[in-house]
């Protein structure tokens, strides 16, 4: 199957700016990077032996700069990632996505988020690969299209010859908000082993009626209805985030006032 | 209940409602007053859930002829959002779930729409968790995503807030009783009442109750009781309708 990508030449990430976060066995850990200058970067993200990091990668680029970036997640013995990336500046941008349980007992779960509008085009090439058995890895994709914008997501979930009892997910919801908008969506499994469990799936829709009907008859508006429903969607893949810092820096860059508790 | 010449609380006039081409009402009239419960009991199929979003004002459901009219105005043609504000309120049947909202906001973006004119947002935090306690709902259920993977007591039991909340003048309930096991049956209806008592200003709201059975209605008393069959009333009477119903069936009805 053909995977879409934006950028079919990747000559650009030899020059790419490199960064690597690890945490330290044993520890909890959580790392935040924000995306910013129009340079090329490769960031990995390891988790090693028994560790749980949580880590964050925003694409916040100025609204003209079209630029691709690798993003690696590894997860050791018995550590666990939990990865937020997303997108939301630059007119063109592309995050591969290499994340790989790399040794028994481990797990990585992902969510991204691409809020895209005007022109703007995003895309998540994400590659899960599971070698050994016993692993676990779990990728939540959703996407925004707004106004002409499009976004591309191609997930490949790989898992090796005799990693059994492995589990691995990858679901994509897209929503429309337009309809000039694309969103392409191309889940992939390649299964060389027995006994595993694996799942991929893709939606794509646009606002729901009945949930504007059930607002409005709340006494809100049809565009505050649209507002809320759409940042519901967006919350979806940010709600997660522990770290407050982080959370309040990418609410802040994605235009969203943070939830007050009751 | 009413006895001046005043214009009633709430008035459907010959109400003609198609959806999607097939006409599903054909002819409702129905008058409730101030300090009224109807209720509308019927088998499935036969338009009370039409109705119930017709009165909303949902646009899948098209108005061929008719009016409806909330203390002498015609509210046909408003959005729901309009009628929301000019308290009509509608306990849905099935709520829809919304993923990534929390219940808060939504409640807070509801009741800033509908109530602002008489509490400041500053005051609604204390209303929320007084009503809370009334239904016996933990405060944790205000960070959760609205509707989503809640229980159908659950959703009944936030449908029922958000009427004590918003404190609409006429109330419809598209059988908030389903999906309720006995205690939150109990719980739900005795929150209901209490809203329609006199003592909490009862007497100046209607309600209209949409129900299958008569056990909702041992604690929510209604004043009138309907009978829907093919789209219209067939019967009216009081009370002691629903008991009949109840022992008899719709046969009874539809064969007199």
């Amino acid at each position: 199957m053909k995977i879409p990508a934006l950028f079919k030449n990747l000559d650009l990430m030899a020059n790419a700016v490199k960064k690597e976060f690890a945490s330290e066995a044993g520890a909890k850990s959580s790392v935040f990077f924000e995306w910013k200058d129009a340079t090329p970067v490769e960031v990995t993200f390891h988790a090693k032996k028994d560790s749980t990091l949580e880590c964050v990668f925003l694409q916040n680029l100025d609204a003209t700069v079209e630029m691709p970036a690798q993003v690696r997640i590894i997860a050791d013995r018995g550590a666990t990632v939990r990865c937020t990336l997303i997108h939301q500046g630059g007119a063109k941008s592309q995050i591969a996505l290499d994340s790989k349980c790399s040794e028994e007992g481990s797990s990585i779960q992902i969510q991204a988020l691409a809020n895209s509008s005007r022109n703007q085009k995003h895309a998540f090439i994400a590659n899960a690969t599971h070698p050994v058995p016993h692993t676990h890895s779990d990728l939540k994709v959703w996407c925004v299209a707004k106004d002409e914008s499009q976004t591309i997501f191609s997930g490949v979930i790989t898992i090796e010859k005799g990693a059994h009892h492995t589990e691995a997910f990858q679901k994509n919801k897209n929503l429309i908000l337009s309809e000039k908008a694309t969103v392409d969506s191309i889940p992939q499994l390649f299964i060389f082993n027995d006994d595993v469990k694996c799942a991929h799936g893709s939606s794509t829709s646009t606002l729901d009626p009945d949930q504007y009907i059930y607002l409005q008859s709340r006494g809100i508006g049809l565009q505050d209805a649209e507002a809320m429903i759409t940042r519901g969607f967006i919350e979806n893949a940010i709600l997660w985030i522990e770290n407050s810092e982080t959370s309040t820096r990418v609410h802040e860059v994605l235009g969203l006032q943070q939830e007050e508790s009751l | 209940m009413s006895t001046n010449n005043e214009a009633p609380l709430f008035e459907i006039q010959d109400l003609h409602v198609s959806v999607e081409g097939k006409q599903v009402l054909k002819g409702v009239n129905l008058i409730v007053h101030k300090g009224e419960v109807h209720a509308i009991m019927g088998r499935n199929g036969t338009g009370k859930t039409t109705l119930s979003y017709t009165l909303m004002g949902h646009p899948k459901y098209e108005i061929t002829q008719g009016k409806i009219l909330m203390n002498g105005e015609d509210i046909t043609a408003l959005p729901p959002e309009e009628r929301a504000r000019k308290r009509l309120f509608l306990a849905f049947q099935y709520p829809v779930a919304i993923p990534g909202v929390s219940v808060a906001s939504f409640l807070r973006a509801s009741m800033k729409s509908v109530r602002s004119g008489e509490l400041q947002p500053s005051q609604f935090r204390a209303v929320i968790k007084e009503e809370l306690k009334k239904l016996n709902v933990p405060e944790a259920f205000m960070t959760r995503s609205l509707n989503e993977g809640f229980s159908g007591g659950e959703k009944k039991r936030l449908e029922t807030l958000q009427l004590r909340l918003l404190q609409p003048k006429m109330a419809i309930l598209d059988e908030t009783d389903s999906g309720l096991d006995i205690d939150a049956l109990r719980v739900v209806s005795e929150n209901l009442e209490n809203y329609r008592s006199r003592e909490n200003g009862g007497g100046e709201r209607g309600m209209l109750v949409i129900t299958h059975y008569q056990r909702m209605l041992n604690y929510v008393k209604p004043d009138v009781v309907h009978v829907f069959g093919s789209g219209k009333i067939l019967m009216t009477g009081g009370p002691e309708l629903a008991l009949k119903l109840e022992e008899k069936g719709y046969d009874w009805v539809e064969g007199a």
